[in-house]
C-alpha cells in the first residue's frame, strides 16, 4: 500500500472563521478527531490506514492546531458537536462516520448523541470510564498555567508536562500505581508535542479538561448510533477502557479488542464491514480555501514541489499583490501587520518560507540559499495564480526577494529590502560561529531554554551574544514577552535548521547581488534597529535603489511603501 | 592574615560570621541578598590596619538561621528591620563585645543606622556605605515585580526565576524594567560569576525578599538622621546610581555624620572607610575578646558548626548531648550533611552525632580541587576532622560513597571505626563502570542562558524515576512512589549547583572504588542496607556475593523509620 497523500486545508466558515483539516483518500467520509491538545497532525497513521476506504476529513478541533477557536462554551463539549455542524454543512456532508480518539472520542460521543441522525456510525478509541470523581481527581494539577512569562520558566512548565505523559497517569501523578511501564518518549518527540501546547496556547485546557470531566459509563451509554469501541491493550489508558466496558454497554456497542501492533487493521475491517451495510456518498471535492470570506487576515495554502506552503494573507482588493517574506526562524506572523493596512484595497501575501511556520519542508536541507527559496517562493505564487507582486523581504527575506527578480524579471515590480546589510570577513565569521547555537531537543528541555534566552537577548544586544557594553541596545522596551513567545515558538518548529536559513542571509554576496537588481528597489530599515547602517552601506553600492527610513511599528510601514510601489 | 568561621549560639539560633585580626571590633554587614562573603576584602583592610573584623551573616541568609519565629508580619515600613535587632544585641552579647562599629553596604548600610539608632550605647560608629534616599512612592514602583516568587515548582522552573533576577540585576536597575532609562551601561559578567550570585539567593531561600524589601523603604534621610552616634556616610564616585547619596545628602544629614568622599576604585572606597577609623576609633575601642565556643554541648539538636582540618574548614553538623561513641555520618557523593539530618535524628540526644560536609561538598571550604578527589582524600580530612573534635572511635553511617569513605578511614586509621553501616551501595560491573563514568553526570557548569539549572534539576528528579537517572527505557523505570515534588528536589540540586562539575570527580572517585575488592578486606563489622524497588537494591546481594561476612538488610520505605535497624546492627 502506498502511503495516501494527504493534503491540508483552511475550511472558510460562514462567519469568517476557518477550520483547518487534513484530507486523504476517498469514498465515504469520515471525520477524524484528535487527543488533546494536539492536531490532526498527530492523526497521520490514523488517516492512512482509513483512507483506502473513507475520505478521511481529519481536523483540528476548534481552537488547537491551526483551527480558529470557534466554540463559546466547552461545558460537556456540546459546544464542539455543534460546530462540527457548521463543518459538515460547509463541507457539504449530510450524514458522515465518525472517529475520534481521547479527547475526539468525547466529542464524538456527543455529536452522536446531539446529531444521530448526521452520525452514520461512531468509532472510539483511548477512551473508557473516570467516573465523574475520577476526572475530577485526574484535573487537579492536570492543566498547568503556561502563560508566557518573561524568565521563560512556561517553556518547561509544557515540557514537564509533556514529557511526563509518556511517565505517569495521570502525568502529574509520583505515585507507584500511576507510573507507566513504557520507555520515556525520546525529546524529537516531546518536541512534538511541546509545539502542540504551544499552537493550542494558554487555553490548551478548555476541549481537554471538558472533556476529562465528561469520561464516564453513564455519559457513554446514551449514544444510540451504532458504536465500534477499540480496546487496545497497549493504551495507557486501559484500565479505564475496561472499567468502562465492566459497567456494560448497551447493544450499539461493538468492543474491537487489539494491541498496538493491529489495531488499525482490526478497526479498518470493522469499518469496512459496516461501510458494506450503509449506501453513504462521497462528499464533494475540497472547497477552495483562498476565496476571501471575510476582510481580515486568513490562512491558506499555496503548493510547491511536493508540499504546502501556509500563507496568512487575503486576496480580495484590486491590483497587484504584495508580498511579505519573514526573517530566518520566522513565519508570516512576524510580517504580516506590515500588509494588515492594506486589506480590502490590495491583495496580501505573508507566507511561511519551506520548513518554517505551518509551511512544508519542502526546501533540500543541503542546499538552503536564498536562491533555492526563491525558487520555491515563485512556485507557490503560481500555484494560486499570481502574476505579479511587489515584494517586501524583511532581513534574510530581502534576498530571497532580488533572487526572485533575478530568476522571473516579469514576476517582480518593487522590491523593498527591509534590514539587508553586507556580512563579510570577521563580522560574517562571527556572525556564522555564534549567533545559532544549536537548539536541538535535549533529554532535560534545556534547549527550550536556549531557544528563550536568544530571542530574549535579541532585544538586549547587537549582535545577540555581544554581551559587552558596546553590544548594548538602547531600545525603549528591551523585553517584549508575547513577541518573544512568538519568536521561540516560530524557532521551536524550524529547529536547527534555523542555522542555515542564518547561515544563507549571512553569506549571501550582497555586495556582487545588489548592483545587478533591475527592478524598482527600496532600501529601507528602522532607525531604532542595531543593524541600520548597513542601509547606507547597501546604498553606497547600489545607486540605482532608493532609500528610506521606516517608522519604528510595522503597521506603519505602509506609509512609507504605498508611494514608493506607486513609482 | 586568614578568615576563619564560626557559628555563635544566640538564642536557640546560630548566627554565621567570619573573623579575622586583632583589635577593636567592626562589625561588617552585607547587602541583600548575599552573606558575608561579600565582605570579605573589607574584613582582609581591616585586619590588617588593626581591627578584629567580624562579617556577619544577615539571619536568613548565607549561613544563618532565619529569624526564630520568623519574619512578622505586619511591620509598617519604617519598622522593618527591627526583627534583626533583638539578634545582633544577643550576638553582640555572645561574642563579648560591649560596643562595635557597624559599617554596612546597601542593606547593612540600612540596618547599621536603624541598630545605631535603637542601641546607641553598643555603636561605635554607624558607617554607611552605599545608602541613600528614597521618598516611599518612588520605592514602591522600584520594588513592583522586583521580588518574584521562587517557591520551589516540581519542574525546577523557579531555579529560571532566580536566574532571571540575578542575570538582569547587571542588565538593568531595578533588574525587572525593561526601557532604556533603566539599562545599565556594563559588560555583562560571565556565566559563573551569575552562577555564584545564584547561590547566594539559594541559600537565602525563596524568603529572600524579607530584609531585602525592609531596607528600600528605610533609606531615608528622616531616618537616618535620627542616628546620635558618630556616623559616616560614604559617597563613592564609581556608584552607578550615585543620585540617590546625592539625594541623602542634600536631605541634610545631622552634625555627627562625615561624609567620605573616595574616587571610584574600589579600593580607594574601602580605604576611605578604613583611614576614618584608623583615625577615629583604633586607640579608642577595646580590643574584642576571644572567639566563643561555637555549639552548645547540651543542646539536644543537630547545631552547624566549622571544624578546623589543614588547610581550612569543614562545615559539619553535630549534636554532642547523649552518651556512648559517636556516630558519624559521611554523605553521597553530590550531597551533604544536610541530606543526612533526617537519617541522624532518631540518634540525637541518644549518643553524640556528626555529619560533616565533605571538602568541597555542601559548605566546606573547596580543600581538594576536583582532579584530587578520591574516596581516600575524602577519608583523610574525616580523619582530621575527628582528630580536631578528639573524638577517638566512631561507628559511621554511610550514603553511598560516604560508606567507601568509611571503609577507607577504617584501613587508614585502625581502630578509630568501630562500626560501619552503608546505606545504599555503589558496586558495579567493569561493563558498568565504564557506561556510568560516560553517563552519569553532564557538565552542570554554568552556562549563559541558565540551561545548567534544568540540566541538574532534572538529573536529580530523574534520580527518583529512572536507574541509573539517564536509562529512560521501560528497563531502568524505578516502581516506587517518586518523591520528586519541588521541595524534596530543590534542596538536592541546591548540594549538586554549590558543588558544580567537581561532582563529576566525586562521582568517579565513588564509581572506580574497588568494592568488591576492599569489602573482602574489611575488618570491621559492616552492614550494607538498601530499600527493596530501589534503584540499587539488586547491589546488596552483589556486596554479600563478594564478602560474605558482612550482613546485609532490608530498609522500609519511610526513611524515619531506619534508625532502628542501624540501632540494633551498633548493638549487635
Amino acid at each position: 500500500m502506498t502511503p495516501p497523500l494527504i493534503t491540508k486545508h483552511f475550511l472558510p466558515l460562514a462567519d469568517g472563521h476557518q477550520v483547518h483539516y487534513r484530507r486523504a483518500g476517498s469514498g465515504p467520509p469520515l471525520v477524524i478527531m484528535h487527543p488533546s491538545p494536539s492536531s490532526s497532525a498527530s492523526m497521520t497513521a490514523s488517516i492512512t490506514a482509513f483512507s483506502d476506504i473513507f475520505t478521511c476529513i481529519a481536523l483540528d478541533t476548534p481552537g488547537y492546531g491551526l483551527s480558529d477557536d470557534i466554540v463559546d462554551d466547552p461545558t460537556e463539549l456540546w459546544g464542539y458537536a455543534d460546530a462540527l455542524i457548521q463543518i459538515l454543512d460547509a463541507l457539504g456532508i449530510q450524514q458522515t462516520c465518525v472517529y475520534g480518539a481521547a479527547t475526539g472520542a468525547q466529542i464524538g460521543i456527543q455529536f452522536a448523541r446531539k446529531y444521530p441522525g448526521r452520525t452514520a456510525f461512531l468509532m472510539l478509541d483511548a477512551n473508557g470510564d473516570f467516573g465523574g470523581e475520577a476526572g475530577e481527581k485526574i484535573a487537579k494539577g492536570y492543566f498547568n498555567d503556561i502563560t508566557p512569562t518573561r524568565d521563560g520558566s512556561h517553556l518547561i512548565r509544557i515540557w514537564d508536562m509533556c514529557r511526563h505523559l509518556s511517565v505517569f497517569f495521570p502525568w502529574q501523578s509520583t505515585s507507584k500505581e500511576g507510573r507507566l511501564a513504557v520507555a520515556t518518549a525520546p525529546p524529537e518527540s516531546i518536541q512534538h508535542s511541546v509545539n502542540d501546547y504551544l499552537r493550542a496556547g494558554p487555553s490548551y485546557q478548555k476541549a481537554y479538561y471538558a472533556a476529562m470531566l465528561l469520561e464516564s459509563w453513564e455519559n457513554t451509554r446514551e449514544v444510540s448510533v451504532p458504536v465500534l469501541m477499540t480496546r487496545n491493550s497497549g493504551s495507557a489508558l486501559l484500565s479505564h477502557t475496561d472499567t468502562l466496558i465492566a459497567k456494560g454497554l448497551p447493544p450499539n456497542f461493538t468492543i474491537l479488542r487489539c494491541d498496538p501492533s493491529t489495531r488499525f487493521k482490526v478497526q479498518v475491517e470493522a469499518a469496512k464491514q459496516k461501510l458494506s451495510q450503509l449506501s453513504l456518498p462521497s462528499p464533494r471535492p475540497a472547497p477552495d480555501d483562498h476565496t476571501p470570506a471575510s476582510k481580515r487576515v486568513q490562512n491558506f495554502y499555496a503548493t510547491a514541489r511536493d508540499g504546502q506552503l501556509r500563507i496568512r494573507g487575503n486576496l480580495s482588493g484590486k491590483g497587484r499583490p504584495i508580498l511579505a517574506l519573514h526573517d530566518p526562524a520566522g513565519s508570516a506572523h512576524l510580517v504580516e501587520s506590515i500588509l494588515t493596512p492594506y486589506v480590502g484595497q490590495r491583495p496580501i501575501i505573508a507566507l511561511d518560507l519551506p520548513g518554517n511556520g505551518e509551511s512544508d519542508n519542502v526546501i533540500d536541507p543541503a542546499n538552503i540559499t536564498s536562491v533555492a527559496y526563491a525558487e520555491i517562493v515563485i512556485e507557490a505564487l503560481k500555484s494560486i495564480g499570481v502574476r505579479e507582486v511587489d515584494v517586501i523581504g524583511r532581513y534574510s527575506g530581502g534576498p530571497i526577494g532580488m533572487e526572485m527578480s533575478f530568476q522571473n524579471p516579469a514576476l517582480v515590480k518593487h522590491l523593498v529590502l527591509a534590514g539587508v546589510g553586507i556580512y563579510e570577513g570577521e563580522e560574517q565569521k562571527s556572525l556564522l560561529d555564534h549567533y545559532t547555537p544549536s537548539i536541538a531537543p535535549t533529554w532535560d528541555g534545556a534547549h527550550l531554554i536556549r531557544a528563550w534566552a536568544i530571542m530574549r537577548d535579541q532585544g538586549l544586544f547587537w549582535p545577540w551574544f555581544n554581551r559587552t557594553k558596546a553590544g548594548i541596545l538602547w531600545n525603549e522596551n528591551a523585553i517584549d514577552v508575547p513577541m518573544i513567545h512568538l519568536r521561540v515558538m516560530e524557532m521551536l518548529k524550524i529547529g536547527d535548521q534555523y542555522q542555515k536559513a542564518y547561515g544563507a542571509m549571512w553569506t549571501y554576496p550582497m555586495r556582487e547581488r545588489l548592483p545587478k537588481v533591475k527592478v524598482p528597489t527600496l532600501l529601507a530599515a528602522p532607525t531604532w534597529e542595531p543593524i541600520y547602517a548597513k542601509n547606507g552601506e547597501c546604498a553606497a553600492i547600489a545607486p540605482q535603489c532608493h532609500t528610506a527610513d521606516l517608522a519604528p511599528r510595522m503597521a506603519d510601514w505602509h506609509q512609507v511603501l504605498t508611494p514608493f510601489f506607486k513609482t | 592574615m586568614i578568615i576563619k568561621r564560626y557559628f555563635v549560639p544566640i538564642n536557640g539560633a546560630q548566627v554565621h560570621i567570619r573573623r579575622v585580626g586583632e583589635g577593636p571590633a567592626v562589625i561588617l554587614l552585607h547587602p541583600s541578598p548575599q552573606s558575608s562573603t561579600f565582605n570579605i576584602p573589607m574584613a582582609l583592610k581591616l585586619a590588617a590596619a588593626g581591627f578584629t573584623a567580624i562579617a556577619v551573616d544577615l539571619p536568613g541568609y548565607g549561613l544563618s538561621d532565619p529569624l526564630v519565629g520568623g519574619y512578622p508580619q505586619g511591620l509598617s515600613r519604617e519598622h522593618g528591620l527591627d526583627p534583626y535587632l533583638a539578634p545582633y544585641v544577643q550576638l553582640l552579647d555572645a561574642l563579648g563585645i560591649e560596643k562595635a562599629v557597624f559599617y554596612g553596604n546597601a542593606t547593612g548600610a540600612e540596618f547599621s543606622h536603624i541598630f545605631a539608632y535603637n542601641h546607641p550605647e553598643r555603636v561605635a560608629v554607624a558607617m554607611l556605605d552605599t545608602a541613600g534616599h528614597n521618598p516611599d512612592d518612588e520605592v514602591d514602583k522600584l520594588t513592583d515585580g522586583y521580588f518574584p516568587d521562587t517557591t520551589p515548582r516540581r519542574d525546577g522552573s523557579h531555579l529560571l526565576t532566580y536566574w532571571d533576577m540575578v542575570r538582569f540585576l547587571s542588565i538593568f536597575a531595578p533588574w525587572q524594567f525593561t526601557d532604556k532609562a533603566h539599562r545599565l551601561p556594563f559588560d555583562q559578567p560571565p556565566a559563573d560569576k551569575v552562577h555564584d550570585k545564584l547561590i547566594e539567593y539559594l541559600r537565602a531561600g525563596q524568603n529572600y525578599a524579607e530584609a531585602y524589601r525592609a531596607a528600600f523603604y528605610t533609606a531615608k534621610g528622616n531616618l537616618i538622621g535620627r542616628v546620635k552616634v558618630p556616623a559616616t556616610l560614604t559617597r563613592w564616585e564609581g556608584k552607578p546610581n550615585i543620585a540617590e547619596i546625592d539625594a541623602l545628602i542634600a536631605y541634610g544629614l545631622p552634625a555627627n555624620f562625615t561624609v567620605l568622599r573616595p574616587g571610584p576604585t574600589m579600593d580607594q572606597r574601602l580605604d576611605a572607610s578604613v583611614e576614618y577609623l584608623v583615625k577615629h576609633y583604633r586607640t579608642t575601642g577595646k580590643a574584642a575578646p576571644p572567639q566563643p565556643a561555637q555549639i552548645d554541648r547540651t543542646s539536644k539538636r543537630l547545631q552547624k558548626m566549622w571544624i578546623d582540618v589543614p588547610g581550612g574548614q569543614l562545615l559539619a553538623r553535630v549534636c554532642m548531648a547523649g552518651s556512648g561513641r559517636p556516630i558519624l555520618g559521611l554523605h553521597d557523593p553530590a550531597g551533604s550533611s544536610k541530606r543526612l539530618e533526617s537519617i541522624l535524628s532518631p540518634f540525637i540526644g541518644k549518643r553524640p552525632v556528626i555529619a560533616i560536609d565533605n571538602p568541597s561538598s555542601g559548605e566546606s571550604d573547596k580543600l581538594l580541587k576536583r582532579e584530587d578527589i578520591t574516596t581516600e582524600a575524602y577519608a583523610r580530612f574525616a580523619i582530621a576532622a575527628l582528630d580536631t573534635l578528639n573524638v577517638k572511635d566512631v561507628d559511621i553511617i554511610g550514603r553511598y560513597s560516604g560508606g567507601q569513605v568509611a571503609m577507607e578511614m577504617s584501613t587508614q586509621r585502625p581502630g578509630l571505626v568501630k562500626r560501619i553501616a552503608q546505606l545504599g551501595v555503589i558496586m558495579l560491573t567493569d561493563a558498568e563502570r565504564s557506561e556510568f563514568l560516560a553517563n552519569y553526570t553532564p557538565s552542570i557548569a554554568p552556562q549563559w542562558d541558565g540551561g545548567h539549572l534544568i540540566r541538574a534539576w532534572s538529573i536529580v528528579r530523574d534520580m527518583a524515576l529512572f536507574w541509573p537517572w539517564y536509562n529512560r527505557t521501560k528497563a531502568g523505570i524505578v516502581a516506587r512512589d517518586a518523591a520528586i515534588d519541588g521541595p524534596t528536589l530543590h534542596p538536592r540540586v541546591e548540594d549538586l549547583l554549590k558543588m558544580g562539575d567537581a561532582y563529576q570527580n566525586a562521582y568517579a572517585a565513588a564509581f572506580t572504588y574497588p568494592m568488591a575488592e576492599k569489602l573482602k578486606q574489611l575488618s570491621v563489622p559492616c552492614l550494607v542496607a538498601d530499600v527493596p524497588g530501589s534503584g540499587t537494591y539488586t547491589r546488596l546481594a552483589m556486596a554479600k556475593a563478594a564478602a560474605p561476612h558482612i550482613t546485609t538488610a532490608d530498609l522500609p520505605d519511610d526513611m524515619h523509620r531506619w534508625a532502628a535497624t542501624f540501632e540494633a546492627f551498633f548493638a549487635s
